[in-house]
């Protein structure tokens, strides 16, 4: 499988069509890019893993306090054994079935005649 | 450095009213593009996993909400600030002034990772008990989401094993006999912008899709049961949760009609006055974005205040329930636990590299459990990440409606890297909204 970046962008046709009527707002919008100066596509992307990444290590962070704390995974977790011992006995019981399940998918499609499928 | 201030708005009497793909009731137009600030720079598009932006290159964009999956991708991405977001932070002060009401703060992992750059923190500096204590300090009572996550990682991870049982297994006992309907490959639940794609545009799929609830509406309803009846001591409609979301599709997730479920239990095991009005299980959510301005309006500055000393037990969780937050986060956890129920011992290493998102497209991995009922012998479960809906997810999802797919078990996050990078996190000007937004000249089409 072929595997994009998940923040790839896709590089417009040159033969993108443009109506005479947008050409104005287009020389506008490159007035604003010229803005921008050195910041190209690919600095924005990289840019952009780069918080992904920090935000990520955070949680990988978090997640190590939790193993040193003996609370690496969840059916270890106390509250949640208490939370079965004492109400939903045990998972999938009729009680999880109530609270913590849910039995409604919407095909949406049907509820909008009008909408278009997607791809 | 700092944030880019993102302008929000009230819901209004059309919010409620359905029609198009939403019922009665669904908050929609949760993302708006302001006419007057877009200039038709056509970045929002191309990060749009469901094709609702319309306009091209410099003209003004326009969202069509009956496509629209809510999960503010495109206002995360908008170089100039023009994308806004419904906001129910008036709502919310409005409830912690209240003294009738108990308001509940269900915090998402994601929030603990980026709160704190919206007073001037790096991205990624975590707070946990300086954020408890800052929610308590404005009025809230915690049920940590990741504790519901934990929650979810138990009904979903059993589901899953019971479908392994009945599909790999052979195991046809009556108790297994609803899994029939439910075939594998296993599709993950938690992400509402996901469900609401697949209810779009894939309801082949729903078959799939895990019936575990998402942490979010998990936790709502025990809130407003197990925790109100037997923890707290309170009546249940006196209780008013909020998410604390990085998301803004969880706006729309909490308002959807089925997600009454305490309301209905209450009343059928008398609980409730026959004449009490149906109530949401959970009654608003707050973006990370909402959640600063709460606090800025509260003067509460989560950096300074003193962290709280003592976990209450509406505060414990663990390390596979805060990784939720992380693409590849809810698998790792699932694992985690199915591990140790189908093996009946712990793995050698809690950390399950193979399946970590981090910034890669798909993550595929296969995992040799061993599995008890026979014996020990060795089950190879083929799993696949899904990091982000737009690029990569369709000739997953065409696999497995042909009936060819190889997965056991595919998680799907609509946000590339996860939550961390929900539609409802703060905007950093690292990648986001790189250019000030005085700079290029506004065009007004
Ligand atoms: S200015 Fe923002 S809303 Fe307008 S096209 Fe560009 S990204 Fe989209
Ligand atoms: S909120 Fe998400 S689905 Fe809706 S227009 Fe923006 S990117 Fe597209
Ligand atoms: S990946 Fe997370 S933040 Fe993004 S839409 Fe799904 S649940 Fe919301």
């Amino acid at each position: 499988m072929s595997e994009k970046l998940p923040f790839q962008y896709e590089e417009k046709p040159a033969s993108l069509l443009i109506s005479r009527r947008t050409f104005l707002k287009i020389t506008g919008v490159l007035t604003s890019v010229l803005a921008i100066g050195a910041y190209t596509v690919t600095d924005f992307v990289k840019k952009r893993n780069k918080y992904i990444k920090m935000r990520q290590k955070g949680l990988y962070k978090d997640d190590l306090r939790c193993q040193r704390n003996n609370l690496p995974a969840s059916h270890l977790n106390p509250t949640v054994e208490k939370f079965y011992r004492d109400f939903a006995e045990h998972p999938l019981s009729e009680t999880a079935h109530h609270l913590l399940h849910t039995h409604h998918y919407y095909v949406r499609g049907k509820l909008n005649m009008k909408g278009e499928r997607h791809g | 450095m700092g944030v880019q201030k993102i302008a929000t708005f009230s819901p209004s009497e059309k919010t409620f009213t359905g029609g198009g793909t939403f019922l009665p009731g669904e908050v929609k137009g949760i993302i708006r593009i302001n006419p007057n600030k877009c200039v038709g720079c056509d970045t929002c598009r191309h990060h749009c996993p469901a094709g609702a932006i319309k306009g091209s290159l410099g003209v003004t964009h326009h969202i069509e909400e009956d496509l629209c999956l809510s999960c503010g991708q495109c206002l995360v991405n908008c170089p100039f600030g023009a994308i806004e977001q419904m906001s129910f932070l008036d709502e919310v002060l409005s409830r912690l002034k209240d003294p009738d009401y108990t308001v509940v703060a269900i915090i998402a992992p994601a929030v603990r990772v980026a709160l704190a750059e919206e007073f001037g923190a790096p991205p990624g500096t975590l707070t946990v008990h300086r954020m408890h204590a800052a929610f308590k300090k404005a009025g809230f009572r915690i049920y940590e989401n990741n504790l519901a996550a934990d929650q979810t990682i138990m009904e979903e991870g059993y589901e899953f094993i019971a479908k392994v049982k009945y599909w790999l297994l052979g195991d046809k006992t009556p108790e297994l006999e609803k899994f029939a309907e439910h075939p594998l490959p296993h599709f993950t639940s938690c992400c509402p912008a996901w469900i609401r794609y697949a209810e779009l545009y894939w309801p082949d799929i729903l078959p799939h899709i895990s019936g575990a609830k998402s942490p979010q509406q998990m936790a709502g309803a025990t809130v407003k049961t197990w925790v109100a009846l037997r923890l707290w001591n309170i009546d249940p409609r006196k209780i008013y949760t909020v998410g604390i979301m990085p998301c803004t599709a969880k706006i729309y997730e909490a308002s959807r009609p089925e997600f009454k479920s305490a309301f209905y239990w209450l009343k059928e095991k008398g609980h409730l006055p026959e004449d009490t009005p149906p109530f949401p299980d959970v009654d608003a959510v707050l973006t990370t974005r909402d959640a600063a301005e709460l606090f800025r309006c509260l003067n509460i500055n989560p950096l300074n205040v003193s962290p709280e000393k003592e976990t209450d037990i509406t505060e414990v969780y663990t390390g596979g329930a805060t990784i939720f937050g992380n693409s590849g986060g809810v698998t790792e956890a699932a694992l985690r636990t199915a591990y140790c129920v189908l093996s009946g011992q712990e793995p050698s290493s809690w950390n399950i590299e193979a399946v970590r998102g981090h910034t890669t497209g798909v993550r595929t991995a296969k995992l040799a459990i061993p599995l008890k009922p026979l014996g020990g012998k060795k089950a190879n479960f083929h799993i696949c990440v899904v990091n982000g809906v737009k690029n990569h997810l369709e000739p997953i999802l065409e696999d497995v409606v042909i009936g060819k797919s190889p997965f056991h078990f595919i998680e799907v996050m609509n946000c590339p890297g996860g939550c961390i990078n929900g539609g409802g996190q703060p905007v950093n000007p690292m990648g986001t909204s790189w250019i000030d937004p005085l700079l290029p000249l506004p065009l007004k089409a």
